[in-house]
């Protein structure tokens, strides 16, 4: 017959005889939580957006993660302060991006990961709703303007269309550190399979205007980069890096934080230095239409710092 | 009443010296206590599907609890509740009260889940 032995620890100022189960420290009738591994580190762009951590206990332990939040937002979140994960900002506008911060084990591993977007600062041209057409954020011309306001690179009816862009209420400081800038171009519809090749420049201006008349003619920054795009059979994203481009405009002395900055992509060379557009067949189409874009401004390359604790305690 | 109480070091730490973060154990100090542990499965329907499990713990007061949560058996626990679209928008939002553990959980997503909830309740006080 098992004996009902235990040992029973009271806190300070109550009767171990009679104290409550919150009013002992210690009682052999539960179970205390007992810390395997503890350990606390950052999370960073560059080595990737989820750390793995071995606990080597072959089952499911139990565990408690605090994280810092994401560094771009402010308000609620104090980025000195750390949290439970998951945490899930409530962004205005923006609840689709990922910038969440979440936990979680398996037999082998804790793993701590931030979400695909955490980190991005997020700027927009202004447009609204579904393929949109403004001369306040696009135009392309390719001997004749591209509609009012269209966005499309490429070869139409024998025709090399160039594109420009703009983005509006860009919230970088003058000279203000970034570790990347990508300008994300939406298709909204593909023709052809060929791949169309332009030089990418910033239009080297404090706070370029409209395009209400030519962008094309506008003074265009040092720093550039040869762009391709391989057309198929459906419309895809383009992410095209303009870090440098970016750098040189905010570093401009008339920046200011809330300018607006703009990209154009020039059919500009020949055929053969792939500067320019290339096609093998005289007339063929071969273009890509836009049907949003954004600014995306990765400000730190640190993500996240993060405290862990893993436990003996079994999950089952 | 006696003033009496009992501390343990971590190894090679001095008892008589040893600060509060180097000491297995504290009689001043409370401890955290499980209490009860144990599992809940519901096979929730997407776009809404819902089911609240409340779980006795005979305590008077609201306790304090830790809960992990599993999805289709794929052998990955998640903290308290969802990270949202990495999870297919299934949220589990635990809380007690002088009662019961209460474990709501919904899913908002698109396909069907098995959603495995295993808890703690803790012998202390939630606050």
């Amino acid at each position: 017959m098992t004996k009902n032995y235990g040992i029973k620890i009271s806190r300070p100022g109550y009767d171990v005889f009679t104290a409550n189960p919150d009013e002992l420290v210690f009682s052999s009738k539960y179970t205390s939580l007992r810390v395997r591994l503890q350990g606390s580190g950052t999370i960073l762009d560059s080595t990737g957006r989820t750390i793995t951590i071995p606990h080597n206990l072959g089952y499911v332990p139990y565990f408690l993660v605090h994280a810092t939040p994401d560094p771009t937002l402010s308000g609620f979140y104090d980025t000195g302060d750390f949290f439970i994960p998951p945490i899930v900002p409530v962004v205005a506008g923006a609840c689709h991006l990922e910038r969440q911060i979440y936990a979680y084990a398996d037999n082998t591993n804790l793993y701590i990961k931030v979400g695909a977007d955490l980190g991005y600062k997020f700027f927009s041209t202004g447009a609204v709703g579904f393929s949109p057409t403004s001369t306040d954020y696009a135009r392309s011309y390719g001997g004749e303007w591209e509609g009012s306001g269209t966005f499309k690179i490429g070869r139409k009816e024998s025709k090399n269309y160039e594109g420009a862009m703009r983005f509006i209420n860009v919230g970088l400081a003058k000279n203000q550190g970034i570790v990347s800038a990508t300008w994300i171009i939406n298709g909204v519809n593909v023709t052809g399979n060929q791949t169309i090749r332009h030089r990418l420049y910033g239009i080297d201006e404090d706070n370029t205007a409209n395009f209400s008349d030519n962008p094309f003619g506008r003074s265009k920054t040092t720093a550039s980069d040869n762009f391709g795009y391989t057309c198929g059979s459906a419309p895809a994203t383009i992410n095209v890096g303009v870090t440098g481009i970016v750098q040189e405009i905010i570093g401009r002395n008339g920046w200011s934080s809330g300018n607006a900055m703009g990209f154009i992509l020039k059919a500009e060379g020949t055929n053969s230095d792939n500067n320019t557009y290339i096609t093998t067949t005289s007339g063929e189409d071969n273009n890509f239409y836009c049907s949003g874009s954004s600014l995306r401004i990765l400000l730190s390359d640190t993500l996240a710092s993060y405290k862990y604790t893993i436990f003996y305690n079994k999950i089952e | 009443m006696t003033d009496l109480g009992i501390k343990f070091s971590k190894p090679g730490y001095d008892i008589k010296t040893a600060t509060i973060a180097n000491q297995g154990f504290n009689s001043e100090k409370n401890s955290i206590k499980i209490a009860l542990t144990g599992t809940v499965t519901s096979t929730l329907a997407s776009g809404g599907g819902a089911e609240t499990h409340n779980i006795d713990h005979n305590f008077d007061f609201a306790p304090g609890f830790l809960v992990w949560f599993e999805i289709d058996g794929n052998g990955i626990w998640y903290f308290m509740h969802t990270p949202g679209v990495n999870i297919d928008y299934v949220n589990c939002d635990p809380y007690s009260d002088t009662t019961h553990l209460v474990i709501p959980l919904v899913n908002n997503g698109v396909s069907q889940h098995i959603i495995v909830v295993y808890y703690a309740i803790l012998a202390d006080r939630g606050v």
